[in-house]
């Protein structure tokens, strides 16, 4: 007799000493149970998959033990756990994998040999996010948030067109830093790692969902590209995640704020920027928002605040001239950039600014009302040839860098020399698209599908400028990129377009 | 093996690769579909690295623990499926239902299977772990939150009861089934 069907009859005999009477029959419905059993053939790839995904979500675990973001400041757990269990769990891990890692892990970079992102190309990008106060501001999604995201295709708008002071004066940089040396033949253009399973991921928790209308069981390889989440108290925040950017952004939940009539603000309101600073970081503190990759944040000072302490416009010959903007004005909220750190090099825009995780400080409120940028700090690193002749990279500097130099008027009243001080080794941000751009290295063939955005860190000088003129002109600094087809110099701005001096001397601005 | 609480996490991987086949086929048990046992054995593994931290070895071993989440998540897949709470296992549903099923699982449980549908879920349960899984009392007992020696009550009732009611042309032709 098999051993297992003794075991089973020895237990029954145990409970019911009777049943021994009966033992053929009950040998024989334990052998037909046995025999019924079905049979099974477990896929070991099924396994080892399984395995992957289970060690995936280990290490998201271990790295969001002691740093875990308070979602319960958003969801009410005992609420959503009952319908959502898994949703809410999953939300916490895959947003704590968004922007979590212990404390002081250095930014996470895996060098994927040389050339690996394909030609670098910073002519013809859209303008998307060139503005003065970073681009976090620019653009709501889903609801009153704002979101840094590529620009939508790289074809799209060329040439910068701002409309011309009404007094023509000619800027000219002027290099008057020392010597500097290009250490460097060789150097590391950074890409920003996407994890395109996240929203995957995330969507398989929920895909079982059956919302009576609308059931998620019939839509086929679904992702969540996005998702929001408000609370719901006075001086609430809103959450939004994209999975698709492995991004997030926090902004005030404006249904709970205070409405105001934007009285303008006075002269007492304006913090110092070491108190505006100090609102934002004890944002990012009490949200545990991991800040390993980013610098020491700074306060933009947008150009009308700064116009406060500009002096009048004045002519060729001393007399007064028309200002476009008013003496004051008093912005309601300040912005506090964190750089981007990638290997000790701090991230720039094309413009010059900082480009990283911006935080918004409301100056009425004396509250965080925005923050965004926030995203995974995971890079692939590849080599490529540096652009080394010091010379031919000052003359770029000199001709505006990245940004372009300003249209030079034939007929101008005045020319206004820009100095240029000593460059340093920095980072400008670019995107890469592959749609219309045949990628040639193979590597990148393979791993971006088309229609696909993708951020690159390139090494770039940054020259600083020394003084700024008094009048409405405004740049921190001067990018030179070493990397990328700017060295042909492809890329030139030309401000403004179209406008002749008869037009601005027939209709002079007129300030209110 | 001896697990602390602390260190749950770092064995994970070795427990998922001792106990993934059993709860397999456990779940496969009571579901007899392949996709519908790997959906629900990946969501018993993920809830149970997820809920990790709150394992008590004080309250039972681990493989009882694995159990327990992997049978509920059956209950929920069919309640959910079928929007009933009656519904524990495809051994509830009727034959017409339009669900998943093997075919041979289907073809091989045929002869037994209505007599086993005509237990109650705890009951049938306590014969796949028994006799299909090959489980002692004791982890039986930990599975379904029961004593061990309700358990062996359960089970030699159950036997009875198949006696009773199994009739004799089936073991007629299980005699003739058989290669001797």
């Amino acid at each position: 007799m098999d051993q297992k069907i003794k075991e089973i009859l020895n237990d029954l005999y145990a409970v019911d000493s009777t049943l021994r009477q009966e033992e053929e029959k009950i040998v024989k419905i334990v052998e037909k149970l046995l025999l019924a059993q079905p049979e099974v053939k477990i896929d070991e790839n099924f396994i080892s998959q399984l395995r992957l995904k289970l060690l995936e979500k280990e290490e998201i675990l271990r790295k969001s033990k002691t740093h875990s973001f308070r979602i319960t400041d958003f969801i009410p757990l005992n609420k959503l756990a009952y319908a959502f269990s898994g949703v809410a769990v999953a939300l916490l891990l895959i947003v704590g994998f968004i922007f979590y890692s212990g404390p002081g892990e250095v930014v996470n970079v895996q060098n994927i040999g040389n050339n690996a992102f394909g030609n670098i190309v910073f002519s013809g990008q859209s303008q998307e996010g060139d503005n003065l106060q970073g681009s976090a501001e620019s653009r709501g999604l889903g609801g009153g948030g704002g979101e840094e995201i590529a620009p939508l295709s790289s074809t799209m708008g060329t040439m910068g067109k701002i409309v011309p002071p009404d007094y023509y004066v000619n800027y000219k940089y002027v290099y008057r830093g020392g010597d500097f040396k290009i250490e460097e033949e060789m150097v590391d253009v950074y890409r920003r790692i996407k994890d395109e399973t996240l929203s995957s991921d995330f969507a398989s928790i929920i895909k079982g969902f059956n919302f009576g209308a609308i059931n998620l069981e019939k839509f086929q390889n679904i992702k969540i590209n996005n998702l929001q989440i408000s609370e719901d108290h006075d001086f609430g925040y809103s959450l939004y995640v994209d999975f698709q950017n492995n991004s997030l952004s926090i902004y005030a939940n404006w249904e709970k704020w205070p409405r105001t009539n934007y009285e303008q603000l006075s002269e007492s309101d304006i913090l110092p920027d070491k108190e505006v600073i100090a609102i934002a970081d004890s944002f990012l503190k009490k949200y545990n928002i991991d800040m390993s990759g980013y610098a020491k944040g700074e306060v933009i000072n947008p150009p009308l605040y700064r116009t406060m302490d500009m002096a009048q416009p004045e002519g060729a010959q001393g007399e007064s001239l028309t200002p476009i903007y008013p003496s004051i004005s008093i912005p309601d909220t300040l912005v506090v950039v964190y750089p981007v750190e990638i290997d000790g090099k701090i991230a720039h825009h094309s413009n010059g600014e900082k480009e990283g995780l911006t935080v918004s400080v409301s100056l009425r409120y004396k509250k965080v009302t925005h923050a965004s940028s926030i995203m995974t700090g995971s890079y692939e690193s590849s080599k490529y040839k540096a652009e080394t002749e010091k010379e031919k990279i000052i003359a770029m500097a000199e001709k505006g860098g990245l940004f372009g130099s300003y249209y030079v008027y034939p007929d101008s009243v005045k020319t206004i020399e820009i100095p240029l001080g000593m460059p340093k080794l920095g980072l400008v941000k670019t995107w890469q698209w592959t749609n219309g751009q045949e990628a040639e290295a193979p590597l990148l063939k393979e791993a971006m599908p088309r229609e696909m955005s993708y951020e690159l860190y390139v090494p770039a000088f940054i020259f600083p400028v020394l003084e700024n003129p008094e009048s409405s002109y405004y740049r921190q600094n001067v990018i030179v990129p070493l990397v990328g087809d700017i060295m042909n110099g492809s890329m030139i701005r030309e401000y403004p377009l179209g406008l002749s001096t008869e037009t601005i001397e027939e209709s002079p601005a007129d300030p209110k | 093996m001896e697990i602390q609480k602390e260190e749950n996490l770092d064995n994970f991987g070795y427990l998922y690769d001792k106990y993934v086949r059993s709860i397999y086929n456990f779940i496969y048990y009571k579901t007899h579909h392949k996709e519908t046992a790997e959906d629900l054995t990946s969501q018993t593994f993920l809830k149970a690295l997820d809920k990790i931290s709150s394992f008590d070895k004080k309250k039972g071993s681990f493989f009882s623990w694995l159990y327990q989440i992997a049978r509920n998540s059956v209950i929920d897949f069919y309640r959910t499926k079928k929007n009933c709470l009656n519904i524990e296992d495809v051994w509830d549903l009727s034959g017409n239902e339009d669900i998943e099923r093997d075919l041979d699982a289907k073809k091989k449980l045929e002869e037994v299977q209505k007599y086993l549908k005509r237990l109650k879920p705890e009951q049938r349960e306590i014969v796949i772990l028994r006799v299909w899984e090959g489980m002692s009392y004791k982890e039986i007992a930990e599975v379904v939150e029961k004593t061990e020696e309700n358990c062996k009550v359960m089970f030699s009732r159950v036997v009875q009861r198949l006696r009773k009611e199994m009739p004799l042309a089936v073991f007629l032709n299980f005699f003739v089934s058989l290669p001797f």
